[in-house]
């Protein structure tokens, strides 16, 4: 459960789920505040990798503050790195599992991007109605 | 011999003098009970005496995760909930979806075990080895989702919540406990007893233990059979696009949808209760999954009526016992009862029990003061005078007092008489199928520790909806003809066979739906499972025989409080009153059919003629300690 690099945020009492996921952005604000230069683009998958030798661990934590779409999960007493979409190594096994085809592999290209970028603007808004909502 | 797939961890937590510790189980406890259900009623065994008020400080009420949740299998997110029933008075488990099972042992346990009672209204807070209980002063009062609400505003959105409403803290005996808002451990009245300890819920922090697998590999190639078994299987996908609801139709088509207090089987209204109306008509705005579920059956549904409503469910039981068994066609009004019910913490069946024996009692010229109380009369399909009802029980008030006590208690104190159509037996309101024409489930539901239910002992295959139904009815009898309902043959070995796989399944954590719903596990899948999880050798008939073993230490609980044949009954009309079908067919199930039934039963288990476990067979299940408690039993008859 802990291994999943997709994040559901949940408003329970709303029925409202928002799931976030690395979508390589193109600055990778992850990369640009790593210290030890731990995170690398992949340049396969296009999505950011985590040499996981390099990595400070726990006490740093500074990609999870950076990372605009809440995308990067930690959880430093099973892991001691972080943890972001890799898509697999470019075989990603949500796919296989989500049978109503809400996750999909497709293509890269410059239309889809726009849209996947609209896509993840969309669930961050939700996103933050859901944080402030909560917020003390 | 190292753990796998659970900590081994159970949490106690006594409300009466404040003292919190950890109890430790291995592999023994684990390979014996498998898991949540199963473990629980062995500590129950030793916790709660048969003399214990359901309502009283020594009552435990127990909250145990599925060995297989935390684990990447899919819809595994089962929890389970033990106590002594104050609608029963005897052991009772109930089961719920949602996140809290999953969020419970990611904190670093399997079973949460609350003692005693406090004097101020208190809530537990849980995060990994801190564990706090705290004053729920100001959420006291306030219904499910405002409470959940303000406790995720104080420990973060990742938390999850186990909360009762105003209901359970009036000790209604039907009150349900919700968790992660909008599932429900509804039946039994766990909320009244969390309510008589004064605990208005509990609080799992966002968690960040995990759990290992024995053998990773193998677990994660059958999980991913189980995921495809899922997607091929008919009755699951129609549930995850319709809802359980979707089984309005064919119930209505088999007449076995029980309209107007159990005295119709099919209804001309009944696709207004159904999850295809819900999905055409436009009420369903999105579907939730409990945790690890890639089935997702949960609605989330929205009308603009009655002041607007944003909610989830209705479940089809909820769709029968508010639709079309108080004569109600209005489904905007479904969905506002359905969400009172929610937030007020009440068990839906129940209610719509109530509710229905209500009108009918008044049509029948008793209650004629009701009029004035709720200012309409309560007549078939009047939803404003159920509305009222429901306010009026979740608070107690009027005559909500009388009715906040279930069935059995209410109409003995109105009258005798009235009890012919008070469909409930051994305390508990009957669930929303017709017993009279589906036989297995007639057998199934005398059986139940907890009583005319169908979460316990669900017999879906009996129906012959799908080809898998069919194959396993075949299967279990050797005889494919035996599906289909109004028949009589084999359902002994029929109700053998799910009351076994329902205690698997209930214990590793797995949803009813994939093993005797839908078809995606069956005991080989499930023995293969349970090696590969926790290292624990399995085949299919040794997990049907721990299946066996937690079924008849559960029977000999009830028999230590005071079960007997005599309790193995339906309610008076579905023994007494005809039913006719659409074919004009007519069924009951009469006292000389089920004695046959549970005759044949009894020595299929054996057990004694009045219902009690053998010695011997105790012991072949290596239920020793139970020995002096069924001899005691079978000495007094």
């Amino acid at each position: 459960m802990l291994l999943s690099r997709i994040v559901v945020w949940k408003d329970k009492a709303r029925a409202t789920f928002i799931p976030m996921v690395c979508i390589s952005c193109p600055g990778m604000p992850c990369a640009r505040v790593c210290p030890t230069g731990a995170i690398v683009k992949d340049e396969k998958t296009g999505m950011p990798k985590v040499i996981e030798s390099k990595c400070l661990g726990a006490e740093c934590g500074k990609c999870v503050e950076a990372c605009p779409y809440h995308a990067i999960n930690f959880n430093p007493e099973v892991h001691a790195y972080p943890l972001i979409c890799d898509l697999c190594g470019g075989d990603p096994q949500c796919v296989k599992v989500c049978w109503p085809g809400a996750l999909r592999i497709v293509e890269l290209t410059k239309s889809f991007s726009k849209e996947r970028f609209l896509l993840a603007t969309q669930s961050l808004t939700k996103l933050n109605e859901v944080l402030k909502k909560f917020q003390r | 011999m190292k753990l796998y797939a659970v900590h081994g961890r159970i949490l106690h937590v006594n409300l009466s003098n404040g003292k919190i510790w950890v109890e430790k189980f291995g592999n023994d406890l684990l390979s014996m009970f498998i898991g949540s259900r199963g473990i629980m009623a062995r500590l129950y065994w030793d916790l709660v005496k048969p003399s214990t008020d359901p309502l009283a400080p020594d009552n435990v009420l127990m909250v145990g995760a599925g060995t297989f949740t935390g684990t990447p299998m899919p819809s595994a997110g089962r929890t389970i909930v033990t106590f002594k029933s104050p609608a029963t008075g005897r052991y009772f488990k109930s089961s719920v979806g949602g996140d809290f099972g999953l969020k419970l042992k990611m904190n670093g346990y399997d079973i949460i075990v609350i003692h005693g009672a406090s004097e101020e209204p208190v809530y537990i807070y849980i995060e990994g080895d801190h564990v706090e209980i705290r004053s729920a002063k100001h959420l006291w009062g306030l219904d499910v989702r405002s409470a959940h609400n303000e406790l995720i505003r104080r420990h973060g959105v990742h938390a999850d919540t186990l909360l009762i409403g105003p209901a359970g803290e009036k000790l209604v005996k039907y009150a349900s406990i919700n968790v992660s808002v909008y599932n429900v451990a509804a039946r039994g009245g766990g909320g009244a007893v969390l309510g008589s300890k004064k605990l208005k819920g509990i609080v799992v922090s966002k968690g960040t233990t995990s759990v290992e697998v024995a053998h990773p590999k193998r677990y994660y190639e059958l999980a991913m059979k189980v995921v495809r078994n899922i997607m091929n299987d008919e009755a699951l996908i129609a549930t995850a696009k319709f809802g359980t609801a979707s089984a309005t139709m064919g119930l209505d088509s088999t007449s076995t949808l029980p309209v107007y207090n159990f005295r119709k089987s099919y209804w001309e209204h009944a696709y207004k209760n159904s999850g295809e109306y819900y999905v055409e008509a436009g009420y369903l705005i999105g579907r939730v999954g409990c945790a690890q579920c890639i089935v997702s059956c949960h609605r989330h549904t929205k009308t603009n009526k009655f002041g607007g409503v944003d909610t989830v469910g209705p479940e089809y039981e909820t769709s029968n016992a508010l639709g079309g068994n108080i004569g109600n066609a209005d489904t905007d009004a479904l969905i506002k009862m359905n969400d009172l019910a929610n937030i007020y913490g009440l068990d839906t069946i129940s209610l719509g029990g109530v509710i229905a024996w209500v009108m009918e009692t008044y049509e029948r010229g008793y209650l004629k003061e009701l009029v004035k109380e709720l200012g309409t009369e309560p007549v078939w399909g009047n939803v404003e005078a159920a509305l009222k009802l429901i306010e009026k029980i979740a608070r107690r008030e009027g005559i909500g007092d009388l009715l906040a006590e279930g069935l059995s208690r209410a109409c003995r104190k109105v009258d005798p008489e009235t009890c012919k159509w008070a469909v409930e037996a051994n305390g508990l309101e009957h669930s929303r199928v017709d017993t009279r024409v589906a036989k297995a489930y007639a057998l199934a539901f005398a059986l139940n520790p907890r009583g005319p239910d169908h979460l316990h002992t669900e017999t879906f295959a009996e129906f012959g909806f799908s080809e898998g139904a069919k194959k396993l009815i075949e299967r279990i009898t050797g005889h494919r003809e035996w599906a289909g309902v109004g028949k009589v043959e084999g359902r002994p070995e029929i109700v053998k066979w799910h009351e076994e796989m329902y205690a698997i399944t209930d214990s590793v954590g797995f949803c009813a739906f994939i093993t005797t719903a839908g078809f995606a596990v069956d005991e080989y899948l499930m023995s293969e499972l349970f090696t590969a999880a926790t290292g624990i050798e399995k085949d299919a008939k040794t997990i049907m025989t721990d299946g066996e073993r937690i079924v008849t230490l559960e029977r000999i609980i009830q028999v230590r409080e005071g079960r007997r044949r005599i309790h193995d009954t339906l309610p008076w009309r579905i023994m007494n009153e005809k039913i006719k079908t659409r074919d004009g067919k007519e069924y009951v199930v009469s006292a000389k059919e089920l004695n046959t039934m549970l005759d044949k039963y009894y020595e299929l288990r054996k057990w004694s003629k009045n219902g009690i476990p053998l010695p011997d067979k105790l012991k072949e299940l290596k239920l020793e300690f139970t020995i002096p408690e069924a001899l005691k039993a079978l000495q007094s008859g």
